[in-house]
């Protein structure tokens, strides 16, 4: 049985729809920016227990998929940067795209919005917004990294 | 219960695996022909797929194309066997959160809309939406 479209739209989207709906085309993207201050004020770039949490008690898998997520945006910073030289927005927008659902769900919140500027400022073509977001997704994307680091030495060290 | 999870991003696939693990058996696809085949197959050995979680942005094949591909598979699959219409229940999964994309979305044939980041919490509260079974260990 079908029920009402309205209804199942889980909460979290439907509050957001407001707000992004009254968004013009050509209007420099404004979320990321708000979510960039929010993110600022995080000490971590990755809230490990929370991701633990999230997977369930999952530990193993959560740095598995760390060390993955690591590895494919050290080449995809390349490309990103390629993509931003030529203006060739599409492709900029598709690998921002790629790694701002991962990171987010593997709670590398401000890595995930530093993906977020950069695929909304492609979409609209911003150039000096996307390498504003470039250039914070490579900080996020070091800070990540270090913290990867950081975990692997104490692990090893207990 | 039968799960599919679609989508391009190996840590969304590994998180809804995760936690849907315990609402039933779970298979995954990282794009929407692969899906498509499986869901085919699934049909054929009249083991069809009660849920399928579905992401939005991939390439080659978007989200809403698969799930109204989908819905038309269905469709010719019963009449072909002469049988009713078997629906799996579709949940978007997606970072996309403009009205454009979940009106899309349930105009293509999808049930439920959820926003990544996916958690636990947010997961089966759109499932009790979707009146979903209970997860398998309490049943």
């Amino acid at each position: 049985m079908k029920t009402s479209s309205n209804s199942l739209i889980h909460d979290d989207a439907a509050t957001t729809i407001s707000d992004e709906g009254a968004s013009t085309p050509h209007s420099a993207p404004q979320s990321p920016e708000n979510d960039r201050a929010a993110a600022d004020t995080q000490t971590a770039p990755m809230d490990f227990d929370r991701a633990v949490d999230e997977f369930l008690g999952k530990g193993a898998l959560v740095e598995s998929l760390l060390d993955r997520l690591l590895e494919e945006v050290e080449t995809q910073i390349g490309a990103l940067q390629t993509a931003l030289m030529n203006d060739d927005w599409e492709t900029l927008r598709r690998e921002a795209h790629k790694t701002r659902g991962g990171a987010a769900n593997l709670t590398a919140a401000p890595l995930a919005c530093a993906a977020e500027q950069i695929e909304l400022s492609a979409e609209f073509g911003h150039r000096i917004s996307a390498e504003e977001g470039l250039n914070w997704f490579e900080q996020e994307f070091e800070r990540l990294k270090q913290f990867a680091a950081a975990r692997h030495t104490k692990r090893t060290e207990a | 219960m039968r799960i599919l999870i679609v989508d391009d991003d190996y840590v969304t696939r590994a998180k809804l695996k995760a936690i849907l693990s315990d609402h039933g058996d779970c298979d995954a696809a990282p794009n929407g022909e692969l899906a498509l085949s499986m869901l085919e197959d699934a049909l054929n050995d009249a083991h069809p797929y009660d849920l399928v979680t579905m992401d939005v942005d991939m390439p080659g094949m978007s989200g809403e194309e698969v799930v109204r591909e989908i819905r038309r598979r269905e469709w010719n699959w019963a009449k072909r066997m002469s049988r009713p219409v078997v629906e799996a229940k579709v949940l978007m999964v997606t970072v996309r959160r403009d009205s454009q994309t979940v009106i899309a979305s349930f105009r293509r044939g999808c049930e439920g809309y959820l926003a990544k980041p996916v958690t636990p919490e947010k997961l089966r509260a759109a499932l009790a939406k979707l009146e979903c079974e209970e997860p398998v260990s309490e049943a």
